[in-house]
């Protein structure tokens, strides 16, 4: 009964209440409403473009923010002038479906998986321009990162590709011996970031470092390690040697202890005994008697 | 001169020969001249005569050799017999498997016999064929002497209220500690563990590209030989500390007092110990020496005093007897569980399965009180540490990680039936293994140096294992993709960057990490046959590790060995169907290994159940979870015992089973029991006390009337109660004495007994003049009267009250309530059951000293 009420409320709510003097032209809940859809598709539209290489972060902060903004909006207006029901109760507790919910969890969920908040921060909508700044971790990393591809520039007369993968050239330089101390130091510094932020690192740095190492191992060819194996499997055959002499000289130099038997009471050996128990059964009788 | 004794005393020998063998010269049969045929029936055993069917004899008797003859047959000097009998099974008990004790079946032929038996007193018999002297019992049962029920009466109802109260107090105070030791443990070994191997990666990652691998690889080994060091010298100060602990508890929760097993000593040793053996990068658990450790705990705490320390804080001093501590230790061993495990009710389930031989309803609640304290205690402290304080809700020690959405189809019952074979059959195998390396051990490296060098070379060998695991497995990378992959130690060692090493990733971690790895890890991220070495490698490694002197639980290697084999047996099936991916999950299939090889090897049913359940967080998965422990307990179980049970035989003690061992009840209390007993008059002189407890160690002694026939001082006195040992001492301390004259007596009370409690004096620490020696003591108010049983009873019948009842001793009274013998508890636990080739019998063993 009563859902056929809010129902006939929000009908009403649409189509006749704009032509009362009392309300504002249009209600100020389907207003948001449209510039969520435009805003929304706006975040949307930058994320997807912005999968491969990920640049979610930095590139879409600021439709992000101004999303954030909106979302704040949709707790501070009210849908009726007695003030009592919010945009949100409005546009999410009448119907099943719940578009506008999802759609913000959807949206926060991507933001908040690629730990963005962990390299910009107070990102805020003033006016319609967006402020926000990096973290310094994140301005450093992408200094070594200019370091890096600057480096590699020089050493290969190319400029890095944005998409490693599809790089199928063998490039015979030297890359690996000059840009060694470009490459070990963004690999450390990301390895002293992923250290610090136990919680998680924010995905623009992790996919620009993960492009970085598969460069640098897939398409330079550039391996770090050439271990010496011959003192590895000395001592590997070394140690098992011992334990086997040790085992074998155990085996035949061991003494084994002797154990004492302690000589336990039993039933003290004479007749008489069973004459005591008064258990004169035939256990206890003598062939001779 | 041997042979005219012979005929003097007119006994001629019979040797006995079994169907197919040479004659038994060795071991003759000694019997009077005259003798038939039955009457060597019934020596043998009396069952024998009504199995049986014709005898063959050799010798002077007959005239043809051999010659079939029947019951009447007259026997002579040195003849063979053969006894046939009407079904093939042999008699129960041999008389030549009897070891150097003389029982009544023959007890009037041995009177006279000087070469009967053979005089050796020495054996090297390994562990599980004697019983050890060394194991005393422990009064659990009440006291019920006049002066505890006077002291009863004075403190009244309230004081009962009040023990109900300090309870719940004490079980508090347990749940608190044991989850404070947990999380102490846990986290230092992470601590350790990380540092360790923090450094050794990085030296690692320097050398692999500057040519000296060797260096990372020394360093490992030493580091790990250092710390592993320490925890051996660790149990070589407290050797009660070696090995899970769990069997040392469930002896004492058994009745039998373990030496040492619940001193302060023993907990330093296991704590300290264990988590350097962990952090050493052994293949052990913390999980089984948290039980201990529980243990240990509550039995401190519950006595408010300790001993070690020389400590008294005078208080809970009721709680001071063997009977409520042992209620206190079950708690502490159950809180121990639900620490390491995050599982309260599998905590309680296990004090319940293993340990506490005696449970009451009153006393579960008090357990799952203590089980639910200790786990939280430790959520609580975990939480904190990891900076979210005030959540309850992070899990214990070892946390499997949550299934979820992992379905199960009723196609895959019988694959789990497949899984809990497996699992059994590891299981026997791995016990059958350990059996034989302990009595190795035990045999050949019995010195402490050599037990330090084992130590070491299990240590060295360990690492030598895992550096080939890494290098043969160094083409086998993943990318680190996952948040949670970024953070877990991920070990790139020789994969490209970005990149890392599945199997050095198992082995760089800790083995909960690496469990947790098996299971929740993606399809796809072992390798097959990596996989199948690892597990290998790992259960050898396991199996050699167990015993070496480290305190060195169990639950994780299984695990993780299950895990492994049962991961391999979903990508095997993963790989056959293709298709049903949701159904063949590497993951789940790990998870059903693991609880099989646990059930295999431990042979636990319900607690191990509840326990897996309980942290995996997933009752859907209950099911397979407890078919999976039936059958590999069933599988196991018919090849031999449970590992702990296998370890609680191999060191001696008289265990007293759930049940007598089936076919015992022709054995009666007049071949079980010891006779002749020292008894004690209700008013005894004090010298022969004195005599009686210098020149014997037993620890109860019958306490009978005065009685009137006291000139042969053959027939004894009608039984009156029993005395203890330590009371005794305490009566000789106290100089409790009366002469016959005195009118006025000042009697003890409980409290003067229970000063002492549990180290009690020696009576080398008495010292008695002339004149005292001469007074008398008057024993019956403190005399506890105690049970008694009839001489006609059977073994199952003794063994029931036994058990039931806790009891220490148990009088045997004839018809006229004289005391003919007493039964402790390793005159029962010495017959045991022994199954070869398809024959039953029973086997007694001896005791050692």
């Amino acid at each position: 009964m009563w859902k056929q009420l809010f129902f006939c409320v929000f009908i009403q709510l649409i189509y006749q209440n704009t032509g009362d003097p009392i309300y504002p032209v249009q209600n100020p809940c389907l207003a948001i409403l449209d510039r969520l859809s435009e805003t929304s598709s706006g975040f949307l539209n930058c994320a997807v473009s912005r999968a491969r290489p990920f640049k979610l972060c930095e590139g879409c902060v600021d439709n992000y923010a101004r999303l954030q903004d909106l979302i704040g909006l949709l707790d501070k207006t009210y849908s009726d002038v007695d003030r009592k029901i919010t945009c949100k109760g409005f546009l999410e507790s009448y119907d099943t479906i719940q578009i506008v919910a999802q759609l913000i969890s959807f949206v926060e969920n991507i933001w908040i998986s690629s730990y963005c908040d962990n390299c910009i921060t107070g990102y805020k909508d003033t006016n319609g321009t967006i402020d926000y700044s990096l973290t310094d971790d994140t301005k450093q990393f992408i200094q070594k990162k200019l370091n890096f591809d600057f480096c590699i520039f020089n050493a290969t007369g190319r400029m890095v590709p944005i998409i490693p993968i599809d790089l199928n050239v063998t490039l015979n330089t030297n890359v690996c011996s000059v840009c060694l101390t470009a490459y070990n130091s963004i690999n450390e510094f990301f390895l002293k970031i992923t250290q610090q932020n136990n919680n998680g690192v924010c995905m623009d740095i992790v996919d620009t470092m993960n492009y970085t190492r598969l460069l640098w191992s897939k398409i330079y060819e550039c391996r770090r390690h050439d271990p010496d194996y011959v003192a590895v499997i000395g001592i590997s055959f070394f140690i098992p040697t011992i334990v086997l002499v040790f085992y074998i000289s155990a085996l035949f130099k061991g003494e084994r202890k002797q154990m004492k038997l302690s000589r336990q009471k039993r039933l003290p050996p004479h007749s008489t005994t069973a004459a005591i128990v008064g258990a004169r059964t035939w256990l206890w009788s003598n062939p001779n008697e | 001169m041997l042979e005219s004794i012979w005929t003097l005393l007119n006994l001629i020998r019979v040797y006995t020969k079994k169907r197919g063998e040479k004659p038994d010269f060795e071991d003759g049969l000694i019997v009077r001249n005259g003798t038939t045929v039955e009457h060597v029936c019934r020596m043998v055993h009396r069952t024998l005569v009504d199995q049986f069917k014709y005898a063959l004899a050799w010798g002077t008797s007959v005239k043809f050799s051999p010659q079939r003859v029947g019951l009447s047959h007259v026997l002579q000097n040195e003849d063979v017999i053969c006894l046939m009998t009407d079904d093939e099974s042999e008699p129960l008990l041999r008389d030549n498997g009897r070891q150097h004790t003389y029982t009544s079946l023959n007890s009037y032929i041995t009177a006279n016999a000087n070469t009967t038996q053979p005089s050796s007193n020495t054996t090297f018999a390994s562990g599980e064929k004697l019983l050890s002297g060394r194991y005393e019992s422990l009064d659990y049962e009440c006291d019920e002497s006049e002066i505890a029920h006077m002291e009863e009466k004075r403190l009244g109802y309230q004081h009962t209220r009040r023990l109900v109260v300090l309870k719940w107090f004490i079980m508090l105070l347990i749940g608190i500690s044991t989850g404070l030791t947990a999380v102490f443990v846990d986290y230092t070994v992470k601590k350790l563990t990380k540092f360790k191997f923090s450094y050794v990666q990085n030296k690692l990652d320097y050398c692999l590209a500057e040519h000296c691998l060797f260096q990372p690889y020394l360093a490992w080994i030493g580091i790990n030989m250092g710390m592993v060091l320490v925890a051996g010298f660790l149990i070589l100060w407290e050797p009660v500390a070696r090995g899970s602990g769990i069997p040392q508890v469930k002896c004492y929760l058994n009745g039998v007092a373990v030496p040492h097993v619940l001193r302060l000593k023993a907990l330093v040793a296991k704590v300290l110990g264990v988590i350097f053996a962990v952090s050493g990068g052994l293949a052990v658990g913390k999980e089984g020496p948290m039980i201990h450790s529980g243990a240990i705990i509550a039995g401190g705490i519950s006595q408010g005093k300790s001993s070690s320390l020389k400590i008294d804080l005078h208080i809970f001093k009721y709680f001071r007897t063997d009977k409520h501590k042992r209620d206190f230790v079950a708690a502490g061993a159950a809180a121990g569980v639900a620490a390491a495990f995050g599982a309260p009710v599998g905590g309680v389930l296990f004090a319940l399965e293993e340990g506490a031989s005696f449970f009451n309803q009153q006393l579960t609640w008090f357990i799952f009180f203590a089980s639910m304290v200790s786990t939280f205690t430790l959520n609580v402290v975990l939480s904190a540490i990891e900076g979210h304080f005030g959540d309850l809700s992070s899990p214990g020690l070892i946390n499997f990680g949550l299934f979820k959405d992992v379905p199960y189809m009723w196609f895959e019952l019988p694959l789990f039936i497949l899984v809990g074979f497996i699992g059994g059959i590891f299981g026997a195998v791995f016990n059958q293994l350990n059996l034989r390396l302990t009595k190795f051990r035990h045999h050949y490296i019995n010195k402490r140096w050599l037990l330090v060098i084992e130590l070491l070379l299990v240590a060295a060998t360990t690492v030598v294992i895992a550096f080939l695991l890494i290098i043969g497995t160094m083409n086998e990378c993943r990318p680190i993709k996952t948040q949670l992959e970024l953070n877990s130690p991920t070990i790139q060692l020789f994969c490209p960057d970005g990149q890392y090493n599945t199997m050095a990733t198992i082995v760089f971690s800790t083995p909960e990490q690496a469990v947790r790895n098996l299971f929740h890890s993606e399809i796809g991220t072992y390798n097959a046959w990596s996989l199948l070495a690892f597990c290998i490698v790992y259960f050898c490694l396991t199996c050699w590790t167990y015993g070496v002197i480290v305190s060195s639980g169990l639950f994780i290697p299984s695990l993780l060995i299950g895990a492994s084999w049962g991961r391999l047996i979903g990508i095997i099936l993963h790989t056959l169907f293709p298709t049903s991916v949701k159904y063949f999950d590497p993951g789940k299939y790990a998870l059903f290994g693991a609880a099989s090889q646990l059930g295999g090897t431990m042979r636990m049913t319900i607690s191990l159940a509840v326990i897996l359940i309980e942290a995996t967080g997933d009752i859907v998965l209950g099911l397979p979870i407890m078919i999976v422990l039936t059958v590999a307990k069933l599988t196991g179980d018919y090849f031999n015992e449970g590992f702990f049970d296998i370890h609680i035989a191999l060191q001696s003690v008289p265990f007293l089973p759930w049940e007598s061992e089936a076919f015992a009840s022709q054995l009666s209390a007049l071949s079980i029991m010891s006779a002749p007993v020292i008894q004690i008059k209700t008013v005894e002189k004090v010298e022969n006390i004195y005599c009686v407890l210098r020149s014997e160690s037993h620890h109860g002694f019958p306490v009978v009337d005065h009685h009137a026939d006291n000139i042969t001082n053959q027939r004894s006195g009608t039984f009156q109660g029993i005395i203890l040992r330590h009371q005794l001492i305490t009566i000789l301390r106290k100089r409790n004495f009366i002469s016959f004259n005195d009118n006025l007596r000042d009697y003890l009370t409980v409290d003067d007994f229970r000063e002492s409690y549990p180290r009690h004096p020696s009576i080398e620490s008495v010292h008695l003049t002339n004149d005292e020696r001469e007074l008398y003591c008057d024993l019956r108010p403190y005399m506890n009267l105690a049970y008694t049983v009839s001489h006609r009873s059977t073994l199952p019948r003794i063994f029931g009250m036994f058990r039931g009842l806790g009891l220490r001793h148990l009088v045997v009274v004839n018809d006229k309530n004289e005391v003919v013998g007493m039964i402790t508890r390793k005159d029962l636990a010495r017959f045991r059951m022994k199954h070869r080739k398809g024959h039953t019998s029973i086997e007694e063993l001896a005791i050692s000293n």
